[in-house]
């Protein structure tokens, strides 16, 4: 399938004629990475489809609002990003009197599920990841993992570089003082 | 960091991302239709809701009315039979004068008599 770009996609869904084909276009060109961030943050695999697929709905529920002053790429991060951030906060709020942790329930996850493959060391770093606040471990994983600049971050977290590039400093100091058991 | 590699250690079901795009589109669209079905049923109840209240409104006036017109009756069978003189149920009025105005109001309503006229009128007796 040929990419097309944003202006090009924006216009066959406003068009109600291609609606429906803007839209596939749109789930078939960015929903690996957008299911891809999400499940980085909420780590297990039923939880990332929903929240994936409520991120593409709201998305279309919303284009007619989407001004343009960013990427598409970067307007369906920001979607993304905000319902992983909002579904992790009610999990701590719902496990906030029950003996369950929804932490230590990802942690399992991470050992013992067949959607996770990766040896000991990938598996430990995002154990470690998962004890970093999530707003810590979103700008660890936008840069380590996704390699996205801290503009683009910026954009999609509505957070100065400079703020970023501090909070990856600490998060990495932190892992690696985890790693080697300090 | 760079001891880490970079390994996607998250997998997906088998054909996960093949059916995602068709399963997401259908909910879209069950969404949409939700939103036109709440939009009529809200409508439907509006118009429901307004009617009876005209409705409502109607009967009660119109009840009021019957009640009115029974009470009416009743005092003008009282005075035929001398029951009831009509200056005791004027004297029963809250204001007297209100009602007398009405009944010279209904019963010259149509005469357009000027004020010698009307002396000429009231002279003629």
């Amino acid at each position: 399938m040929e990419p097309l770009d944003d202006l090009a996609l924006l216009s066959l869904i406003k068009d109600p004629k291609t609606k429906e084909k803007g839209y596939r276009f749109m789930l078939e060109h960015y929903q690996k990475r957008i299911y891809g961030v999400v499940r980085k943050m909420v780590i297990i695999h039923d939880d990332a489809d929903d929240l994936t697929q409520n991120t593409f709905i709201k998305a279309f529920k919303n284009i007619e609002k989407f001004k343009g002053d960013s990427s598409l790429f970067t307007w369906l991060y920001r979607i993304a990003t905000n319902e992983s951030l909002n579904f992790l906060e009610k999990k701590k709020k719902r496990f906030f009197v029950s003996v369950d942790d929804h932490e230590k329930k990802m942690a399992n996850y991470l050992d013992s599920s067949p959607h996770i493959d990766g040896d000991a060391i990938a598996v430990l770093l995002q154990k470690i990841l998962l004890k970093l606040p999530e707003k810590q471990r979103l700008v660890f994983n936008l840069r380590y993992f996704e390699e996205l600049s801290y503009e683009n971050i910026s954009e999609i977290t509505a957070t100065s570089v400079g703020a970023l590039k501090a909070s990856y400093h600490h998060a990495v100091k932190k892992i690696e003082k985890e790693i080697n058991g300090e | 960091m760079k001891q880490i590699p970079k390994k996607n250690i998250f997998k997906t079901p088998e054909g996960y991302f093949d059916h995602l795009a068709d399963e997401i589109l259908s909910k879209n669209k069950n969404k949409q239709r939700q939103v036109v079905l709440s939009r009529w049923a809200a409508a439907a109840i509006l118009v429901v809701g307004f009617g009876l209240f005209i409705f409502r409104e109607n009967l009660f006036n119109q009840q009021a009315r019957e009640n009115l017109y029974a009470v009416d009756q009743e005092v003008e069978f009282l005075i035929e039979q001398g029951d009831w003189y009509a200056d005791d149920v004027l004297s029963m009025s809250e204001d007297p004068n209100a009602i007398l105005d009405e009944i010279i109001a209904e019963e010259w309503g149509t005469y357009e008599l000027n004020d010698t006229e009307l002396e000429q009128d009231l002279w003629s007796y």
